[in-house]
């Protein structure tokens, strides 16, 4: 088979995502008081209405209708103000009334888009750069400089259904459906509140894809409507993919994708897909409409099932639920509690707080540590003079994150919700940092303790003695001592080997135990040496 | 207590709670009684499927118990409006731990694990719960024939169908086994029956009465009502059930009592009639005749009657027989032997699982109406049928809000003919015409009533005119009714019961 | 229109039946009998006409609080079931079409 860069060079691959994510921050279930916690024993959170009991009828779950309407204005979305729940028919067991209760032809959320930048190797796989927009070089940030492009994901819909169950195969191989002797069904699922999110087909290579979930994800995370996990499945991906000659206008024959359980699946999957279309079609073949399945461990793509006679689900629009209609004055308030969107907290992490770009795109990207940051900022910023003074303030803070906490956080395995220290905390270490009261070390050493054991830098600090001498006057004797000790060496110095400098501040700092201010003792000591 | 096994079948919930207030009897004996009947007669009549006298004396027992805490002559504040009163209730309607069998093999060993909220509110208000009552398959039918478990008789003439799909509700309140029972109707279920056997039968305007726990086919078009003897006791269960239910989307909030509009009279009520539906080559002449005497008394007794149109009235059939069967086909795809209903044992495989249990789960007319809807819905078939069905009922709801902006009520016969003789009428287009006169008024989502108002001159059986008022003002229909009520004077209770009525029988026998 | 054969068979399957040769002509008579019945729907003049699907055709949004109720215990759950194991509903084996590998 031809690598990715090799096909892509002749096919141009069309890709669309179904993204389905479980409204995991929700208390209940979409259309029953039922509890979903992840891991409960099988067929504990049912009741009549999700176990499809005869009689039990459907009631929405107002928060997810709220839900939904934070993801369309998030991902500028229409947010269509009739619309109704409907009935799709397929026999399946993980369904208890054999009808899913989704979304007709208007979904709440229509034609959004969201904004991909491509950068690094992966953009050169773009080949036809139509549609995209060049990625302008930093002014300032030369790590960050670098070709690439933007493009714009276009949003079918977001539309609003219920989960299905949970079915284990037993007998088979490897927990396959196929082969399998009889299958288990656990519907604690089963009646989730989902969203599915459906691509326009503009997606052209493996790691737009990858960046468009990951975007997507991020904007879920920073609504807070879901933990959007691809391990829990509370976030999944289906693709379609379909390829054309370079400069056709006519779409391809599409295979559907499944099975694309994480980041790099979804990737890896689209990528072995995509060649293997080339091959199929470089052959004189024809791609058949069909679902395939991403095998990870072999890592190839499998036939599930023929998708050629089209299914007939039998929408039609559920008599037992009314239609919706959202008022603007519904919609707006829902707009007021919208959170700060990535993108636009990246900006305002360069612009207003001067953080370099890394830093900015790290901590904007991660929900939780962003908001950590902000929380410490603020326990600081309220008396900063001016902006030169925010962004000294800004950077050692998300240094000390991006760096320091978040590798203890690797390592230990510590969800930063759990962890011992608090952003005000973290704020005064930084604090002492600035102040010159710690030195860089002693600085790494407080947070260690910090870490362990949840006391304030200053109790740390009282305890251990740890202060940071800058006491003129006390260092001036040590220098003195140190002086005394190597005559040698300060004649050495005085006939100009100057670079005997960092010879007597390791000395002035071992007299003093690590704890004397560096800087201060390195220009007091260039200026005795000097002197003499 | 052998008085009351005599009198117990005439008495009126308001008699009830008297006679439980006096202390001239008690609930318990009340329970025991109606048992007894039940036991005595129903062999004959077939209407119940499930006798639950653990749940009836129970409850008897408790409404005892509160009344012996208050001094005799009333009755305590937690006694309910149905304190003592013996129901039963349509074997669709989900009560925990009875058997809700919908007459169909399907179900036949399904236990109840909730209670429908319909049921429940009858339940807090003291009724003592009978047991379940038989009827159409799935309520899919006219007549009770499609009940796997054999049909059930009308009192007025065994050898007669009590109509359907609410056949054994009807006829239970006929044979004077229970004051009252809850049936549901989809396009006529509790408003035909109630008129085969001469009883009051009410379909409430749809969303007055809660329909979780209710297993229906046709979620836009049922509703559960009461069966009841008079127009005062089906006033007061409907007081008890029309509740505001969270649990239903549909579940209006009302503060309107129907037992606040019985003695209003109908003086100066605009009554329209449709003439149009006289003149039906259906309706039999002793139905016409009756019908007609009937509006002559409520223009004796005040009321205008004005002639009104209803010109899409004649496709609401065709509507009905449309939405229905789509409606069930999706309503009834969760049988699939999975997770409850009947399973065949030995499938290899799950489609095999799948089309066998529900071969043979469901009878030939569910079967029918099912693989009709599965068409009717399917690409290219659904706008032909399904869509205009539902632009019909646009068109039937405007008639009906057109002809209510020039009358308070409607009177149409209840339905074309008095009830027929088993195997009578086996052809399904035949069966569903029978339904003519009561499916628009589903298709409306209006409230409609079977009144009683006498016997064909002909037949000898019972006749019944329906009243429908505008959509959720039910409180119309009772005034009509109890107005009209008032000028007749014959017994609700079927003869065969009057005999047994004037032969006591005696405590040790019959009973079983 | 009348229904075929064909479109009767595909009718029975997709609603989950499976019915004889004799059992399905007979359906088809019946059924056809149904489709004429309800044919008088097509002479109206529906242009313009939008559809009700619900009957009350006046309400909307009504949803409820997020909030939970208890739910069944597992053991109610599985009450009515013909099989389970290990708390699960027992299913047979599922046939998939396709399977195959390319």
């Amino acid at each position: 088979m031809k690598t990715i860069d090799e096909v892509l060079l002749d096919w141009e691959a069309v890709i669309g995502l179904e993204v389905h994510t479980e409204l995991t921050t929700l208390q209940t279930k979409m259309f029953c008081s039922c509890a979903f916690d992840f891991g409960e024993a099988a067929n504990s959170e049912v009741c009549p209405v999700c176990l499809g009991l005869p009689g039990a009828l459907p009631v929405p779950n107002q928060a997810a209708i709220e839900s939904i309407v934070l993801a369309g204005l998030a991902t500028g979305c229409d947010i269509m103000p009739d619309t109704m729940f409907y009935r799709k028919h397929y026999f399946y067991p993980d369904m208890t009334k054999n009808y899913q209760i989704t979304q007709g032809p208007l979904a709440f959320c229509m034609n959004g888009e969201i904004e991909l930048e491509v950068s690094g190797k992966a953009a050169e796989q773009r080949i036809d750069q139509q549609g995209t927009m060049p990625l302008t070089s930093e002014p300032d940030q030369s790590t960050s400089q670098t070709e690439g492009y933007r493009t714009k994901i276009g949003i079918t819909r977001i539309h609003m259904e219920e989960d299905a169950g949970k079915l284990i195969h037993i007998g088979g191989t490897d927990g396959r459906i196929t082969g399998a002797d009889y299958s288990l069904v656990d519907y604690n699922r089963c009646g989730t509140p989902l969203i599915e999110l459906v691509t326009e087909p503009d997606l052209r290579t493996p790691e737009e894809a990858r960046l468009f979930l990951q975007k997507l994800r991020l904007i879920y995370l920073t609504l807070g409507i879901s933990n959007v996990s691809m391990e829990e499945g509370s976030l999944r991906c289906d693709g379609n993919i379909s390829l054309r000659r370079r400069g056709d206008q006519q779409f391809g024959t599409k295979t559907e994708l499944k099975n694309m359980n994480s980041f790099r699946n979804l990737h890896d999957g689209l990528e072995y897909e995509i060649c293997r279309q080339a091959e199929v079609l470089e052959n004189g073949g024809l791609v058949r409409q069909e679902t395939r399945h991403w095998e990870p461990a072999t890592k190839r793509t499998i036939a599930m099932r023929s998708k050629e006679a089209a299914e007939d689900y039998r929408y039609f629009p559920d008599p037992d639920l009314t239609p919706f209609h959202l008022t603007d004055e519904f919609i707006e308030s829902i707009r007021a509690r919208l959170a700060e969107l990535p993108d636009d907290k990246n900006n305002r992490y360069v612009e207003k707080l001067g953080l370099p770009l890394v830093d900015a795109a790290n901590l904007a990207g991660d929900p939780q540590l962003s908001s950590f940051f902000e929380a410490a900022f603020a326990t600081l910023s309220d008396n900063l003079a001016n902006e030169s003074a925010v962004s000294e303030l800004a950077r050692p803070i998300a240094n000390l994150l991006l760096n320091d906490v978040s590798a203890w956080l690797n390592q230990t395995g510590t969800a930063l919700a759990d962890a011992l220290f608090t952003p005000s905390g973290i704020a005064a270490l930084v604090s002492l940092g600035q102040d010159g009261t710690l030195s860089s070390r002693q600085l790494k050493d407080v947070f260690a303790e910090m870490a362990t054991s949840g006391k304030s830098p200053t109790e740390i600090v009282e305890e251990q003695g740890l202060r940071q001498v800058s006491d003129s006057a006390a260092i001036e004797g040590f220098i003195t001592k140190a002086m005394a000790a190597n005559p040698d060496k300060v004649a050495e110095y005085q006939a100009g080997k100057t670079g005997l400098l960092g010879f007597f501040v390791g000395q002035v700092m071992r007299e003093m135990q690590g704890q004397g201010n560096p800087r201060l003792i390195s220009e007091m000591l260039s200026k005795r040496l000097d002197e003499n | 207590m052998n008085n009351l096994i005599h009198d117990y079948p005439k008495l009126s919930i308001a008699e009830i709670q008297a006679g439980l207030a006096a202390r001239e009897f008690s609930a318990t004996e009340l329970a025991e009684a109606a048992l007894m009947r039940i036991a005595q007669i129903d062999p004959l009549v077939k209407s119940f499927l499930e006798i639950t006298p653990d749940l009836a004396i129970t409850a008897a027992q408790g409404i005892d118990q509160a009344i012996a805490s208050v001094s005799a002559g009333s009755l305590p504040e937690e006694c309910g409006t149905l304190a003592g009163v013996p129901m039963a209730y349509k074997d669709n309607l989900n009560l925990t731990g009875t058997h809700t069998t919908c007459a169909s093999k399907m179900l036949e060993s399904y236990i109840s694990p909730y209670t429908a909220t319909s049921i429940s509110n009858t339940l807090i208000a003291g009724a003592l719960p009978l047991g379940k009552l038989n009827l159409d398959e799935f309520a899919f039918g006219s007549s009770t024939e499609t009940s796997i478990f054999g049909p059930t008789h009308n009192p007025w003439d065994l050898e007669r169908v009590p109509g359907g799909s609410s056949g054994g509700s009807a006829a239970a309140v006929a044979a004077g086994l229970a004051t009252a029972t809850l049936g549901g109707d989809t396009g006529g279920s509790i408003r035909q029956p109630a008129s085969f056997c001469g009883v009051v039968g009410y379909k409430p305007s749809y969303g007055m009465v809660s329909r979780h726990g209710a297993i229906g086919f046709g979620p836009s078009l049922d509703q559960v009502g009461p069966f009841a003897r008079s127009v005062a006791d089906a006033a007061a269960v409907t007081d008890a059930i029309a509740l505001y239910d969270p649990a239903d989307t549909a579940s209006q909030h009302t503060s309107v009592k129907m037992t606040d509009y019985l003695t209003l009279g109908v003086k100066g009520m605009r009554i329209g009639y449709v003439p149009e539906l006289l003149e039906l080559d259906g309706l039999t002449a002793e139905m016409r005749r009756a019908d007609e005497d009937a509006m002559q008394r409520l223009q004796d007794l005040g009321a205008v009657l004005i002639p009104i149109e209803l010109p899409h009235a004649r496709a609401a059939l065709a509507a009905y027989y449309t939405i229905g069967p789509a409606e069930a086909f999706s309503c009834l795809s969760r049988f699939d032997a999975v997770r409850y209903g009947y399973a065949e044992r030995n499938a290899s495989n799950l489609t095999e699982l799948y089309e066998r249990s529900r071969t043979q789960g469901f009878g030939p007319e569910a079967i029918r109406r099912i693989v009709l809807g599965c068409y009717l819905l399917s690409a290219g078939v659904i706008d032909q049928y399904y869509y205009k069905a539902n632009q019909i009922r646009t068109l039937i709801r405007a008639d009906y809000q057109q002809a209510f902006t020039i009358c308070d009520a409607i009177v149409t016969p209840a339905s074309p003919r008095a009830a027929f003789r088993f195997g009578e009428i086996t052809d399904p287009v035949s069966m569903h015409a029978s339904d003519i006169y009561t499916v628009p008024v589903n298709i409306a989502g209006n409230g409609g009533m079977s009144l009683p108002i006498g016997f064909g001159d002909k037949t000898g059986l019972p006749i019944s005119l329906q009243i429908i008022g505008p959509q959720l003002v039910d409180q119309n229909i009772f005034q009509v009714a109890a107005a009209l009520e008032e000028t007749y004077d014959f017994e609700r209770l079927a003869p065969m019961v009057l005999e047994e009525l004037i032969t006591p029988m005696s405590l040790e026998g019959g009973a079983a | 229109m009348p229904l075929t054969d064909e479109q009767v068979s595909i009718a029975v399957s997709e609603a989950k039946f499976a019915l004889s040769e004799s059992d399905l002509a007979e359906l088809k008579v019946d059924l056809n009998k149904i489709i004429e019945s309800i044919e008088v729907l097509n002479e109206f003049d529906l242009s313009g006409v939008e559809p009700t699907y619900h009957p009350l055709a006046d309400l909307q949004n009504v949803m409820r609080e997020d909030v939970i109720q208890p739910s069944m215990p597992q053991s109610v759950a599985l009450a009515n079931a013909a099989t389970h194991e290990d708390g699960q509903f027992k299913v047979p084996t599922i046939l998939v079409d396709g399977g195959g590998d390319q």
